[in-house]
């Protein structure tokens, strides 16, 4: 046994030593470009500190004045209660467009104001929190200056769940779902547009504000969205974007072909240019409430339901995962849909806890 | 490229030079596809996976203190990318229903098989069969039978039992065994 075992490492070390092979893209670009972001962000990490800095002693000089000049004590709470916001952020480094500019009592405007979209922000919680299991959740980076705002929202596994929905809210009153694996760069400026840089899968819902654009910025494409809903996924691969509601008009990065979404379309937008898709994508079933499957492997239906609904899911044998399933899910708790893909595929589905056990004897490839 | 062209490289790399970093990336970029691929389904998560490990590489390249091979240390990079993808992707768990291995299930190489084999089974048909493998099998094959990681490290990696990554060993060598022999037979 012990000698097998060493036979087939050897066999296959042996086979994999100098193994090579040809790659079908050229990511180099794009490799050098995500190298020198870091580099950008490092550089101006230091004005961003010196910029902090500057604003927590116009806040501490504000301070100052008011306390000892009669003036308006409601001024003076707001800009106190975000000093330390701003400390707390001293650290943190994220993008700023460092080509919009304005004067300092605009940044201490947009400070007080902010303050204010918080209480809004605390107050609609509960209106939310109703409806569905909602936690409002303060951005990981804030970094006001120069009148920009930018925000950033990076998903962790513990963020995605159904039962724990992480509604955020934008500056401008926007609300994202950001998904597993996902991340959000916001920008807004006082008088320019408001530009969302995405990565990952996530889903808007967008406060109209016709003199402010709201632009999506994916790896493909950009998209220029009228209130109200859209789900959009961007990778390496391609963006994919499904408009729920509003319009939506994209522009292809390379070509600058610009293409009109309807309410219930779906793209698929990468280096080739436009698709128009059939149905919407399944990865933005934790929205839409649609599943379509046409001979999927189980293997990838499974894949969709951790990512939609969080579902654990145990397979007892893995030639389970060989077997294909054709067929439609709307509106389907994770209960129903294994139901009814374990009844088509002869398998048995039980419970332990809040995992769903799945056996049976599978298929043959 | 031998080791003072890679030492020069690595010098203006640490200094962002541009031409010394796609030098680098052309000259083991087809390596390292070929290590990625063994952890992948298809060829363009693969590329996925080194595309991530070269970000890493140049953007850490200051903390390469020229212990070991450069090949050696992007390689570990890209098989810690596969494994953050594993994790990023992992959406099943693939239970055993036992833990101990059926006597059957303990498949064996012979000496006069394997020296069969390297002769007539490429490095590419084999990195399909591989990639043919569940996932977890695939996971715990490369990582045990290549990488030369224990059960025990394995498990931690990726975070199942040691006697998990002892059983998914078992099984993945019995299935690739079984198609490695399948081919065989095609070919005599």
């Amino acid at each position: 046994m012990k000698e097998d075992k060493d036979l087939l490492k050897e066999f296959l070390q042996t086979k994999f030593k100098d193994d090579v092979m040809e790659s079908s893209r050229d990511s180099f670009d794009l490799i050098f470009d995500a190298v020198q972001e870091k580099s950008d962000d490092k550089s101006s990490f230091y004005w961003y500190t010196v910029g902090v800095i500057v604003l927590m002693l116009l806040g501490v000089v504000t301070l100052y004045y008011f306390k000892n000049h009669k003036g308006s004590k409601t001024n003076i709470e707001e800009t106190s209660t975000e000093i330390p916001i701003q400390k707390e952020n001293i650290n943190l480094v994220t993008n700023t467009n460092d080509t919009i500019s304005s004067t300092p009592e605009e940044s201490n405007k947009i400070i007080t104001e902010y303050a204010t979209s918080e209480d809004v922000k605390g107050s609609k919680k509960d209106t939310i929190a109703k409806q569905i299991d909602v936690t409002t959740l303060e951005p990981e980076d804030e970094i006001i200056e120069k009148g920009v705002i930018t925000v950033t929202y990076t998903a962790s596994d513990k963020y995605a769940s159904t039962e724990h929905t992480k509604y955020n809210k934008l500056p401008d009153s926007s609300t994202i779902v950001v998904r597993k694996n996902s991340n959000v760069n916001f920008t807004a400026t006082k008088q320019g547009y408001r530009r969302a840089d995405i990565t990952g899968t996530v889903f808007f819902n967008i406060k109209n504000n016709d003199s402010k654009p709201f632009i999506m910025f994916g790896k493909y494409s950009k998209i220029q969205v009228t209130g109200n809903s859209f789900a959009i996924h961007s990778d390496t691969k391609g963006d994919l974007m499904t408009l729920i509601d509003g319009t939506a008009k994209v522009v292809h990065n390379s070509t600058k072909e610009v293409r009109t979404l309807i309410p219930g379309e779906s793209f698929s937008v990468d280096q080739n240019g436009f698709s128009l898709l059939e149905k919407s994508p399944n990865r933005f079933a934790w929205k839409t409430k649609k599943l379509y499957y046409q001979d999927a492997l189980v293997d990838e239906i499974i894949h969709d339901l951790g990512e939609n609904y969080d579902a654990k899911i145990w397979l007892k044998n893995a030639n389970i995962l060989n077997c294909k399933y054709s067929g439609a899910f709307e509106n389907a708790n994770i209960p129903q849909i294994l139901k009814k893909l374990t009844t088509a595929l002869k398998l048995q589905l039980t419970k332990e806890e809040d995992i769903f056990v799945i056996t049976g004897k599978g298929c043959n490839k | 490229m031998n080791k003072e062209e890679q030492d020069r490289l690595v010098k203006a790399c640490k200094k962002n030079n541009r031409d010394a970093m796609e030098k680098i990336y052309n000259a083991f970029m087809p390596r390292m596809l070929a290590v990625s691929f063994r952890y992948c389904k298809n060829q363009s998560d693969a590329e996925d996976i080194v595309q991530d490990a070269f970000i890493k590489v140049f953007k850490n390249i200051k903390k390469y203190k020229h212990k070991g091979t450069l090949g050696s240390w992007i390689e570990r990079i890209v098989v810690n990318s596969a494994i953050d993808h594993w994790h990023k992707m992992k959406k099943t768990v693939l239970i055993d229903n036992s833990e101990l291995i059926e006597e059957n299930e303990a498949q064996e190489l012979g000496e006069i098989e394997e020296d069969e084999f390297s002769k007539q089974l490429s490095a590419e048909k084999l990195r399909t069969l591989i990639s043919d493998l569940p996932e977890q099998y695939r996971y715990v094959l490369n990582l045990y039978a290549i990488e030369g990681y224990s059960h025990k490290e394995i498990g931690k990696i990726l975070k199942i039992k040691e006697s998990t990554s002892r059983s998914n060993y078992t099984r993945a060598r019995k299935k690739l065994l079984e198609n490695m022999r399948a081919i065989g037979i095609e070919k005599y």
